[in-house]
């Protein structure tokens, strides 16, 4: 019986096109991201010098001249690196920055906001004031801040960004909580002798959980943007990796002189931010069961 | 359990009372400021019985329901009388200690079915909550139970609103279910806050049927109404309550027949009334109230507040 639910709810899901579109864009860098050893037509770090600012082969080029050539669908670099692989690759530590840096982040957040909005009092006092305090510094420079601290890596970066946003979770979290600890179900819970943490496990939660899911997609999108501006001022990681943010910072200087080292990687940044915040606001229509109504 | 054996037991008992209020009063102290809500508040529930507490908006009701489940405002401050609560002197309890209580000895039917309903769970894992916790049944035996609750509220085909979510159910089927929660653990002093408020006429009329049947098998309710027509047709007794203070209690007979408080009359004569057909309305005097508010604060000033 609660298969025919659960059906029901994947058909509902496939009908929504922010679903299909975002869950779409996420399946091709899942994709991309795990098989980018196969996928990738070349090495991402190797050099090419003869065939460097070579344009991309997509829209007809040079390369037409000489058939014997390897061809670059998206052009190369100063370098003569495939732009193409370095993409497919910067897909792969986008995608783990994003995953990772978000579920961290909706954890922390979620705990400290969901104690605050649930027990108040001096507790949510001094949460609330600490996220103030938090949200007083502006975020990038705090990031750039920490991870020149701390020192550059994959695992900076994902700190740096856990400890720069845990406060939008804790923010909406709290005030989700306060506002559905104020409803009667809560109360009857409670009436019907139900501890604290069950209610806030067990029925405040599920009504939380539909913007949890929203918010942990949208934080996916800046985890990705952040990654980025830390990698275009360098701070990511070493610069031999091929990431999305430091083919924007390097295509910078090219750019009068080969466009597309700098346009490809911001549309693929863009694709993808767009495709998860479609995908969180599709999936929080669909699974709120009183939005459904 | 036996229909035999419940009977037995409501006559018995009948004389118990299983919720007790002597000289409550309650106060809300929020920002520097007292406020008395409850001023010398008496009343008794027997077992077996349905008792009302009959008065206007802000005139207390929910406050003594709150303050006899334990769930008062943490600004609100007993500051004198006792609540006894099945044989126990629950005045002073902090929460872990009530916990011990609701739902296995008190529980509450709330206003509202929309929002008394956690939306996003099904109606059979939030009925399940209460049968694990304090009878400790799981998985098929809670599920037959609560297959047996709904029935015995007369919920049409029960096994498939297990598996529906709130807002699929109407709202009398709703507070149908909110009342077998309720009554699932046969608590002795079940409190209905305004139970039909928020129900259409005719499904009041079956709620209220309900109410009267599932009273019948031994426990006592504690009827917080504002509706006269609901007392007389359910209620045992009544106790009359303006601002904090119980102006009259008897048995629902004595108390329509002849009411003592000019407040009682006023009410009564503010309500239609199908045994006297020529029988006019006449809405509550204002100097009425005002010369009650006085009282009030004659009152105040008498115990030493500042009003």
């Amino acid at each position: 019986m609660a298969e025919r639910t659960d059906i029901r709810l994947w058909q509902r899901l496939l009908r929504n096109p922010r679903v299909v579109i975002g869950g779409l864009v996420c399946l091709l860098m899942l994709v991309l991201a795990v098989g980018a050893p196969w996928i990738a037509p070349a090495d991402p770090q190797a050099q090419d010098l003869i065939a460097s600012f070579e344009s991309p082969a997509l829209f007809g080029s040079a390369a037409d001249a000489e058939p014997d050539a390897p061809r670059y669908w998206l052009g190369t670099d100063n370098l003569g690196r495939d732009v193409a692989s370095r993409m497919v690759y910067g897909t792969r530590i986008a995608l783990l920055v994003a995953v990772i840096a978000a579920t961290l982040t909706a954890l922390v957040g979620t705990l400290l906001g969901a104690l605050a909005g649930f027990y108040g009092g001096k507790v949510d006092a001094l949460i609330s004031r600490l996220v103030d305090v938090w949200m007083s510094f502006p975020p990038v420079l705090l990031a750039i801040v920490l991870v020149s601290v701390i020192g550059t890596g994959l695992w900076s970066v994902i700190a740096a960004i856990v400890i720069v946003d845990w406060t939008r979770f804790c923010r909406v979290v709290r005030a989700e909580t306060q506002a559905q600890k104020a409803l009667d179900y809560v109360t009857s819970a409670r009436m019907l002798g139900l501890s604290p943490l069950r209610i806030l496990a067990s029925e405040i939660f599920p009504n939380v959980a539909p913007l949890l899911i929203t918010l942990i997609t949208l934080e996916m999108g800046v985890a990705i943007v952040v990654e980025a501006i830390l990698s275009f001022v360098g701070l990511s990681l070493a610069s031999g990796t091929s990431t999305w943010g430091g083919m924007i910072g390097e295509g910078r200087l090219y750019v009068n002189q080969a466009p597309w080292l700098m346009v490809l990687p911001m549309l693929a940044m863009m694709t993808a931010v767009l495709g998860l915040n479609a995908l969180g606001d599709g999936l929080r229509r669909e699974l709120d069961p009183v939005l459904q109504r | 359990m036996s229909q035999g054996l419940s009977i037995t037991d409501a006559t018995t008992t009948a004389a118990v009372p299983v919720l007790q209020i002597d000289d409550l009063h309650v106060e809300i102290r929020q920002a520097g400021r007292v406020t008395p809500i409850l001023r010398g508040v008496k009343l008794s529930v027997s077992a077996g019985r349905i008792h009302a507490l009959v008065g206007e908006s802000g005139g207390g009701k929910s406050m003594v329901a709150k303050a006899a489940t334990g769930l008062l405002p943490e600004s609100a401050v007993t500051t004198r009388g006792r609540i006894v609560l099945a044989g126990q002197d629950v005045t002073r309890w902090d929460e872990p200690r009530w916990r011990t209580l609701r739902g296995r000895t008190v529980s509450m039917v709330l206003q509202d079915p929309l929002t008394a309903l956690n939306p996003v769970r099904r109606i059979g894992a939030q009925m399940a909550d209460v049968l694990r916790l304090h009878q400790g049944l799981r998985g098929a035996a809670a599920d037959a139970e609560n297959l047996r609750l709904l029935d015995q509220v007369q919920v049409r085909d029960p096994a498939q609103v297990l598996r529906q979510y709130p807002h699929q159910l109407s709202g009398g089927m709703r507070q149908r279910v909110v009342i077998a929660m309720a009554w699932a653990c046969r608590p002795q002093l079940i409190i209905c806050d305004e139970p039909t408020t928020a129900l259409d006429v005719t499904v009041q009329k079956q709620v209220l049927r309900l109410i009267h049947r599932l009273a019948g098998e031994g426990q006592g309710v504690l009827m917080v109404t504002h509706d006269l027509g609901v007392v007389a047709k359910l209620c045992h007794s009544l106790s009359v309550i303006h601002g904090g203070r119980i102006l009259e209690s008897g048995s629902v007979s004595d108390v329509f027949a002849q009411p003592q408080h000019a407040y009682t009359r006023a009410l009564l004569a503010a309500t239609p009334r199908f045994d006297r057909p020529g029988h006019t309305l006449v809405p509550v005097d204002d100097a009425l109230i005002a010369q009650l508010d006085d009282e009030t604060r004659a009152y105040d000033r008498q115990q030493g507040v500042a009003a």
